[in-house]
């Protein structure tokens, strides 16, 4: 077939024997049941996830780039964690506001003065990254609570690298089917005795497929909440013949469901008293309960001072540039110039709170600006990056569609970059919601080892 | 035996009772289609036709294959095949860790095939690949899954649920001993706890060399709560 680039590359070439293979590479990712869960109307429905045969490619010298970029920005917010929670230095010293900081929805004072296991916050990062049309990266979002996506490119590889005998010997893809390796490794060092698990609700989560595949790839146990415990100050499995010590547990639920005892109370997913087996010591918590003092939408204007002022390094990484209406410089120019910003509700995710603002009319704008205005502490904007799109085989031919990607940043003994990650595209054309609840696909990212 | 919790046991239990309630319900179908599908009711073998009607077959107002869709595909009917394999699927799911991606694969063909053959203008034929998904998934397990445990009890589920739709159905009876041999080498190895009591009633029963001759409707419903009550 013709692979021409709408998209005006001229390396097409490597994934030309992929695409005609891309409608069976679905049906086998819906024999695998690679799905996610949606719930529209107060009806749970699962939907298949569209995979998009044509990878999006990193060469290795923007990769290698990239990720010192992304293991930077990642330590930083760890060390961010671990001061926010401990001394908070980063406050006294005016790098970032009291009260912002700590009025983030995210910040948790039940985390006050607990230091995870080996000081590790987020052990699984999951960075959002865009590409300009001017070829730079830009991060839009860092996400370091419960991270989707590393499954879908991971057993989308597998069965990519059955189609054609000749792609992956001719192209220099580094192999990425070590995920569930390097997620056993995470969670082995910070284990505090006993047995690894990933925590799901259950069957009617939006990830479960997920948390189900992980659990086999990274060789865990897949407990619901009910199936666990705790007992003297230790999270126990509730096995039919014994009670067994788990030592670490990739959590899949958000920190308010994590423990009624300590956060809400009416949380029927919890498992009760499992922050004070944490608190205590005995067991991992992964990612751990308050990095949502981190990875808010209003943080994230302070990653770029958090590198700085913790690692002594300038960022290698830049956001996108981004205003906070907190500040009254910023304001004004939210303000003055929000007809051609995107603003986004800080208390969203999914792509839902995104407001482009040359889509309102004159009334929707106003009114967007009198939220502004009496919230300030809801909103960032920023300005709009036109970012690239990627070649992507849609109703038989090749059409360009925007494009971002996840990529995964893995904190165990060092902090390493997981060499793929999940980008996903949106199917409409000019549209830049990704998000697959919105109706976005997802491609497999190749990292070139040359 | 592995690490398995209740809930664990419970979802691997009953995804084999589900998968062969889909599994001999199809068999049953197919059988019973061909035995009434170019005869009137009345010309029906009195057994054949008993079940029919117990099973809400109305001549007057259905054709034989109208009423074996309604069997196979009408979700609205919690005996269909297609509310057993949505169950069967929603337990498999619920242990993927356990029984490994592979396997569980053939679960969801199997599901896609039923979706598929609702659809199909021969429904019946087409029914074939769901059965060999199914079995397909039966010969999986034997080689993926390692936890013995978790393979007896999906197995263990399986034949409890063949014993208990045979008995309902009065349908390939002479076959239970058979089940019942396979059901006791196995419970032992469930690491699941179980009623003795229930297996050596339903032995007792069913290894009479006069079985199923000596059988009447009174003793099919003391098999059946035999091997309901054995993980009850």
């Amino acid at each position: 077939m013709d692979a021409h680039d709408p998209a005006g590359r001229t390396d097409v070439a490597p994934y030309t024997g992929l695409v005609p293979h891309t409608p069976k590479i679905n049906q086998q990712l819906a024999r695998y049941g690679v799905k996610f869960g949606i719930y529209k109307d107060g009806t749970f429905n699962e939907r298949l996830f569209p995979f998009d045969a044509i990878p999006r490619i990193i060469d290795a010298r923007t990769w290698a780039t990239l990720e010192r970029g992304l293991a930077q920005r990642v330590d930083a917010l760890n060390a961010y964690l671990r001061d926010i929670y401990g001394a908070k230095e980063i406050v006294r010293e005016g790098v970032v506001p009291e009260d912002f900081a700590f009025a983030s929805s995210g910040y948790l004072p039940q985390c006050e003065g607990v230091t995870p296991p080996c000081g590790i916050y987020s052990h699984i990062s999951g960075i959002d990254l865009v590409e300009g049309t001017d070829g730079s990266w830009y991060v839009l979002e860092d996400n370091l609570r419960i991270p989707s996506g590393a499954s879908y490119p991971l057993i989308a590889r597998s069965l990519c690298r059955r189609c054609d005998d000749t792609t992956f010997r001719r192209v220099p893809v580094v192999d990425n089917r070590d995920y569930g390796r390097r997620l056993k490794e995470v969670m082995d060092h910070v284990n505090r005795g006993g047995i690894n698990v990933v925590l799901t609700p259950g069957r009617y989560n939006a990830a479960y497929f997920e948390h189900a595949y992980l659990a086999e790839q990274a060789d865990a146990l897949l407990a619901t909440p009910d199936e666990l415990f705790c007992e003297d100050g230790r999270l126990y499995y509730r096995d039919a013949a014994a009670m067994r010590r788990v030592g670490a547990v990739y959590r899949r639920l958000s920190d308010e469901f994590l423990d009624p005892l300590c956060f809400r109370p009416d949380s029927l997913i919890g498992v009760p008293n499992l922050m004070a087996a944490y608190r205590a010591g005995s067991v991992a918590i992964v990612n751990a309960p308050g990095n949502g003092a981190a990875d808010d939408k209003g943080l994230y204007y302070f990653v770029p001072k958090m590198v700085e002022y913790y690692l002594g390094e300038r960022p290698i990484l830049q956001n996108a540039p981004t205003y906070l209406p907190f500040y009254p410089d910023d304001m004004a120019y939210v303000l003055d110039h929000a007809d051609s910003l995107v603003i986004k509700d800080v208390a969203e995710a999914g792509g839902y709170g995104v407001v482009f603002g040359s889509t309102l009319d004159a009334d929707g704008l106003e009114a967007m600006k009198r939220a502004i205005r009496s919230e300030p502490r809801r909103f960032i904007a920023q300005e709009v990056v036109d970012f690239t799109c990627l070649p992507t085989y849609i109703g038989g031919e090749v059409v360009p569609r925007k494009a971002d990607l996840r990529a995964f940043v893995l904190s165990g003994p060092t902090t390493t970059v997981w060499a793929s990650g999940l980008t996903r595209y949106a199917r409409q054309e000019g549209s830049v919601i990704v998000n697959s609840s919105q109706g976005g696909g997802f491609k497999d990212t190749w990292v070139l080892s040359r | 035996m592995g690490t398995l919790s209740l809930n664990r046991i419970d979802h691997l239990l009953w995804l084999g009772r589900y998968l062969e309630r889909a599994f001999t319900t199809q068999r049953f179908i197919l059988t019973a289609y061909d035995r009434v599908a170019d005869r009137a009711l009345d010309d029906i073998d009195g057994d054949w036709k008993g079940q029919l009607v117990d099973l809400g077959f109305n001549c007057e107002t259905e054709t034989p294959l109208e009423f074996f869709q309604r069997c196979l595909f009408n979700r609205d009917n919690p005996s269909s095949v297609a509310r057993s394999m949505d169950a069967a699927y929603d337990n498999a799911i619920a242990c993927r860790d356990a029984l490994g991606t592979e396997s569980l694969g053939y679960i969801q063909m199997a599901v896609n095939a039923l979706e598929a053959s609702s659809a199909s203008d021969s429904p019946l034929l087409d029914l074939q690949l769901v059965q060999d998904n199914i079995m397909a998934f039966k010969g999986c397990i034997d080689d993926f899954v390692v936890d013995d445990a978790a393979r007896c009890l999906v197995k263990c589920g399986m034949t409890v649920e063949r014993i208990d739709l045979c008995a309902r159905l009065r349908y390939r009876l002479d076959g239970i001993p058979h089940e019942v041999d396979r059901l006791a080498s196995r419970l032992d190895r469930t690491g699941a706890s179980y009623s003795r009591q229930a297996v050596k009633e339903l032995a007792a029963q069913t290894f009479d060399p006069a079985f199923p001759q000596n059988v009447d409707d009174k003793g099919l419903e003391r098999m059946i709560a035999c091997a309901n009550g054995i993980f009850a």
